[in-house]
This record gives structure tokens, sequence and C-alpha cells, in this order.
């Protein structure tokens, strides 16, 4: 829930986020705990289609465009997929681009142009691995030791403190 | 004191039976090649396919309980081919040897999966051979970044200069790039000065 800093109005539409208040501020704030109390609304009302007018205008014209806007996105990517026979095989889908499976080796894909999708699960263990399109990747090795690194050093370390020398320690000249 | 010889006694009874030498690099830099080398002069059997299409090795590939006897020194150890570790890895560089886009796509997974492998295994090695293509500018983003991930978590390493059969080869450049490690020139290709390397390795590691 974005709400005017100078008047306190709630935003309309992700217009009048982007063009300004009518006051004539044009800085928003992001109000999560009116946003949950909203979800809340929505959540007891949904049952009965009738309590469906509880919930705040502001929110429901939000979220109906941005639903809209992720529908527009989807169907966009999906006729530009499709004018391109010349590519061969049938190219991903928005499906497959949104969503991580066994096979995939990247933890980060683009979904489309500014839209990532992140396998938090995976950037927890592996380096970081960027999905640019089908058989293009790009890898951040990570430097030095990272956090998933550090989870098994301590194992490491306990095992070449076991190994004694010779086995771990850099015997550089 | 009782100390010290609790931990002499720990290293002596504790000490481990083989190292983990792994063989890290960027692709085409003659890792394979070298881990061939090693392995038909130590058992008698390569390691490896090789390749003049980058990323030929895109899997961690092993070799156990080889023994290396140098004058005195004896080490037992496990040789692992790293596959070539990039940056970036993109299917249209395949595509110039003459491979199907499919299998340049499908190529460029397996590559990128091989490199994921080939950081992991930073930390389950004991030493590593750094290879390092001596016709080309050592001063690469991969070589630095490895060369510091092997440093950081206190992996002896020997930095190896690698093709120094081929004419434009300078050493000088690779050793004055990284100083401080312990270097070897070699040809992984001819065999040249491959009794240099197994000699540093058993000084090293043995």
């Amino acid at each position: 829930m974005h709400t005017c800093v100078r008047c306190k109005r709630q935003a309309g539409s992700l217009e009048e986020i982007h063009n300004g208040c009518p006051c004539g501020s044009k800085v928003f704030i992001f109000n999560k705990d009116a946003l949950a109390a909203s979800e809340d609304s929505l959540a007891q009302a949904s049952p009965p289609p009738a309590s469906v007018p509880q919930q705040s205008p502001a929110s429901s014209s939000l979220m109906q465009q941005a639903i809209t806007w992720e529908k527009t996105e989807v169907a966009k990517t999906d006729s530009k997929e499709g004018e391109n026979p010349a590519q061969g095989k049938a190219p991903e889908s928005y499906f497959a681009r949104a969503t991580f499976s066994t096979e995939d080796v990247e933890n980060i894909k683009i979904v489309t142009e500014g839209v990532f999708c992140v396998d938090i699960n995976a950037l927890s263990k592996n380096p970081v691995v960027l999905k640019d399109e089908e058989g293009v990747y790009y890898v951040k090795i990570p430097f030095g030791q990272d956090k998933w690194d550090e989870e098994k050093g301590g194992d490491n370390r306990e095992a070449q403190e076991k190994e004694g020398p010779g086995s771990g320690k850099n015997g550089k000249k | 004191m009782l100390k010290r010889i609790m931990n002499w006694l720990k290293s002596v009874l504790l000490r481990k039976k083989e190292v983990r030498l792994g063989i890290y690099g960027s692709p085409n830099v003659g890792k394979t090649t070298l881990a061939n080398r090693i392995c038909v002069d130590l058992i008698g059997e390569p390691m490896g396919a090789v390749s003049p299409v980058p990323h030929e090795t895109r899997a961690v590939q092993k070799k156990e309980n080889m023994t290396l006897s140098m004058k005195g020194f004896h080490l037992t150890m496990s040789l692992l081919d790293m596959p070539g570790i990039a940056v970036k890895v993109d299917y249209r560089d395949f595509l110039e040897y003459g491979i199907s886009k499919e299998d340049a796509q499908k190529r460029a997974r397996e590559a990128t999966r091989g490199v994921v492998e080939a950081v992991r295994n930073l930390d389950k090695i004991d030493a590593a051979l750094f290879i390092i293509d001596a016709t080309e500018d050592p001063y690469t983003q991969v070589n630095i970044t490895i060369l510091g991930n092997i440093e950081a978590r206190h992996i002896p390493i020997i930095v190896v200069a690698n093709k120094i059969d081929l004419p434009n080869a300078n050493t000088r450049r690779v050793r004055e790039a990284f100083p401080g490690y312990d270097f070897v020139q070699v040809s992984a290709m001819t065999g040249e000065n491959l009794e240099g390397l197994y000699k540093e390795i058993a000084q090293k590691l043995a």
C-alpha cells in the first residue's frame, strides 16, 4: 500500500505513483501494515463474493493492474517467441523460465527484461549462475570463503586438524 | 610440552593416506593433457579425452591410488582433473567447431554444471596444480579468482605454465604475474620437464 508522504492519501493506481499525487508530491512510501491488513481482510472475505467490497478500492485497483501487467507481459513474450520460427526448436515457455527443475544448472533466470527468477535454495549451496538465454550462462565465482564455504569450512577445518601437517597447510616457499 | 607431544602423536596416527591433488585452470589450458601424462607415467592409463573444443571435460574425473616415488619421496595420491573454469559459457563459441546448435546448448549447460562442480570441489582437495597457458595473457579474472580461492583455503598450490613447446610461450610473464607461488614450466603435450613437476610435487606434498 503506497501512501503520499505529504497528504497521506493512498495511491489509487500505479500511474498515480508514477505521475505523482494530486497534491503535488511525487514521494510515496510503502505501508506494509496497511497492505497486510488489506490482505487479511481479503482472506477473510474470500468465500462469499458479497464481502469483497470490504477491500479498499486502492488495493483492489493495484492488484488488478499488477495481474493485468503480468498477463500482458506473458502474452508479449509468448508472441515474440512465436514470431521467430527460424530458431528451429520451440522456445522456452514462460513457465519454464519462471520455475526451476532438477535439470537446471542456473540459480538465476531472466524471465523477461527486468524480471528475474531466483532459486534461493540453490544459491545457498552453489556459486551464482545466471542463465541469459538457452546455452548462455554467467558464473560468479565466489572469492575467498563465502557463506556456503564457511558452513562446510567447520567440517573441513576439523578434518584438516585431524589430518595433521603436510595435508592441508600451504607450504609456500 | 605435553600438548606438543599430543599434537605430534595425532599427526602421526591420523595422517592422511592419500593426497587429493586437483588440477585447476581455465578451459583449453591443457589440464586433461597433463592429467593424462601423469596417469600414464604413474599407472599406465590415461585420464580422459582431450579436444580442441573448449569444455571437453565437463565433469570431475578422478584416478585414485597413484604412487609417486622420487629420490626417497613416496606420495600416494588421487588425481582430480577438474572441468575448465570460466565466468561465461556461451554455446555460440562451440558452433565454429561444427557442433549443431542443440548440441552446443547442451554442451554449454553441462560445461556450466562442470564449472560449479569444480568450484565446489575446492573444499575437497588437499593440494592444487594450477595450470596456465603460457601463450596467453595470465592476468585473467578466472586465474586471479581461483588462485585467491585456493590460497584462502590454505591449500598448497603449484603454478604450472603449460605449452612451453609453442614458440609464443612466455613463461616469464606467468611467473611474474603470480610471484610467491611454487612455479614449474612444462609441456604436457611433449612431456618436457615433467620430471621437474614430479620433483616439485614430491617436495611439496610428500
